[in-house]
């Protein structure tokens, strides 16, 4: 592949991600024409346009981006890593251990930043967990790796069900919402800004080894590519985004499964290409399926996690009913 | 010169020892047969020689350097593997396979450019390839498949070359030419694990005998290769006959 196809690709993607910011910012329960648009965003219009589109709508977008892009290239690279094309960011347990955090400070009736600082802790319990039961004597494979992040992941099912059963009924709601993905209690990204442009460096700057490695670890190592350390790095760095992701929203479905595959069915397996995209195409994914979230029952909110599933059911059976996603395991 | 050079080199796996001792030249220009039976280690000795089996005491060198002391990227230029089996889970066309090959010849940075794809061209169309460079390789038959792994290995054009099985999936026709293009190389050498005892007489210079309880054959084909040794080493009744032109061995 020549670097110019790429250049279109990833261009025509910012374009959409623009695109997709522009209707977050003008659509709600006070919608905006362009015109007015355009006047609140360069601060001519009222104050309350000006308001509601720079300190609601476009902070609330930019955290649903920022989630869709973190959770798109968690998927892309789990994907390599488990040599599955089905794998997605909460395959290895990340999302249940954040849920386990989360659900937990919620009980216990403490605020918002206990509850991100809760699925934040559980999230890395999650990863330290099954890095160490993966990586005992003799090294671990794919399999083993998946093995041990599915059963990992059972076991916070079965806690996340405990606490389900036993919270009390009128945080049942808040932990609902919380397990489906939602962005109605985020403002902007706040800490968690940096952290997709540098996960995305540190990703971009692998991605010719990860092509390689996507052929198996065997003709990896044959042309030079050191497996172990590339695949420890990989590892930690899905994770990180994952957790980072779930501590933001909670568990968003989907994104980190759907938008890897239809960009690799769209753009092929380079992942020089891929991972840039698939930044772009979560973040997009994510930012419409919010603004749909807040505004088609409004005034009441739906969680984002409901409609980034209702978009990407369909298009991951349609995906599976063309079969062309490769195998299967 | 000597391409690749062991000494005392004893690889085990677990209780099952594959050789014992073993001193090897492997010089610029021969060819040699790596030959034995179902489960003697003939992968696992390809293996340790470029560091992918890492049960093993004794010495290994690649052009003179020590193995255990070469970065991978640097072993990749110079030795290459051709595996037994390949899978690819992720579609990928086959020009995109056969540069994989270029890997360990580029800079982190760097994209490939025109004279990689070349060479990936030129390796297609050795083996035959050319005309499908855009076809998914999910869709290659078996053998279309072997050739393309032997492409990315013409691709990554090291000085070793080390295949193991190389003919597997291949008809007669595909099975004499793909070894004719591996003989008719001008520069390295290659050590190749075979099951057919006359491919390895017609296209090897060099066999290397591995009989399963650590005990190992080395020598010119013409030295080693005789049906008392290949009986012993099959552990079943191996016969020779002459045609006139070439001995064959046949299977009693």
């Amino acid at each position: 592949m020549t670097p110019r196809r790429p250049l279109i690709a990833l261009g025509a993607l910012a374009m959409a991600s623009v695109a997709s910011f522009a209707l977050a910012a003008a659509v709600g329960s006070m919608s905006l024409g362009w015109p007015d648009l355009a006047a609140a965003l360069t601060g001519e219009a009222n104050g309350l346009a000006h308001s509601i589109v720079w300190q609601l709508r476009l902070p609330r977008a930019a955290t649903a981006f920022i989630v869709g892009g973190l959770l798109g290239l968690a998927g892309a690279l789990m994907q390599v890593l488990l040599r599955n094309p089905l794998a997605d960011p909460y395959v290895l347990g990340i999302s249940g251990g954040a849920a386990v955090g989360a659900l937990g400070t919620i009980i216990l009736g403490l605020g918002a930043v206990a509850v991100s600082g809760g699925a934040m802790a559980g999230a890395l319990l999650s990863m330290v967990l099954v890095f160490g039961l993966s990586h005992g004597r003799g090294g671990w494979t794919p399999t083993r790796l998946l093995l041990n992040g599915i059963v990992v992941a059972s076991g916070w099912g079965a806690i996340i069900s405990f606490l389900l059963s036993v919270g009390p009924t009128r945080e049942l709601r808040g932990m609902l919402f919380w397990l489906m993905g939602d962005l109605s209690a985020s403002g902007g990204p706040g800490w968690a800004l940096p952290v997709l442009p540098i996960g995305l460096a540190i990703a971009w700057a692998l991605a010719r080894p990860l092509n390689i490695m996507a052929r198996g670890e065997l003709q990896a190592t044959v042309v030079g590519v050191n497996v172990i350390p590339l695949r420890t790095t990989v590892f930690i760095l899905a994770s990180l985004l994952t957790a980072t992701a779930v501590t933001l929203a909670g568990s968003v479905g989907f994104v980190g499964l759907v938008v890897p595959h239809i960009l690799r069915l769209a753009l092929g397996n380079d992942h020089r290409l891929l991972l840039p995209a698939t930044v772009l195409g979560g973040g997009i994914l994510l930012v419409v399926a919010d603004t749909l979230a807040r505004t088609v029952i409004a005034p009441q909110q739906l969680p984002v996690g409901v409609l980034s599933a209702l978009i990407g059911v369909p298009v991951f059976l349609l995906l599976l009913y063309r079969g062309r996603t490769g195998s299967t395991p | 010169m000597t391409l690749l050079r062991t000494r005392g080199l004893t690889v085990t796996v677990g209780e099952h020892t594959i050789c014992r001792d073993l001193d090897l030249e492997v010089g610029e220009g021969q060819r040699w047969a790596l030959l034995g039976g179902n489960g003697a280690g003939k992968t696992t000795l390809l293996h340790s020689l470029i560091g992918l089996h890492t049960e093993l005491t004794g010495r290994v060198e690649l052009a003179g350097e020590p193995l255990d002391r070469l970065a991978r990227r640097r072993t990749a230029q110079l030795a290459g593997l051709l595996p037994q089996d390949s899978s690819d889970p992720f579609p990928a066309t086959v020009l995109e396979t056969a540069l994989i090959g270029r890997h360990p010849h580029l800079g982190p940075w760097q994209w490939e450019g025109a004279a990689d794809y070349a060479a990936a061209r030129r390796a297609l169309a050795q083996v035959g390839l050319e005309t499908l460079e855009d076809r998914d390789v999910l869709t290659l038959s078996g053998g279309e498949r072997r050739r393309l792994a032997l492409a990315t290995l013409m691709t990554q054009d090291p000085i070793l070359w080390l295949l193991d099985e190389p003919t597997n999936h291949l008809d007669l026709h595909h099975q004499v030419t793909l070894l004719q293009r591996v003989a008719e190389r001008h520069s390295g050498a290659t050590l190749m694990s075979l099951h057919d005892v006359n491919l390895a007489e017609r296209f090897g210079t060099h066999a290397l005998l591995l009989f399963g309880d650590g005990d190992a054959l080395a020598g010119s084909v013409a030295q080693v290769l005789d049906s008392a040794v290949l009986s012993r080493l099959y552990q079943h009744p191996i016969r020779q006959v002459d045609d006139g032109a070439r001995r064959l061995f046949i299977a009693e």
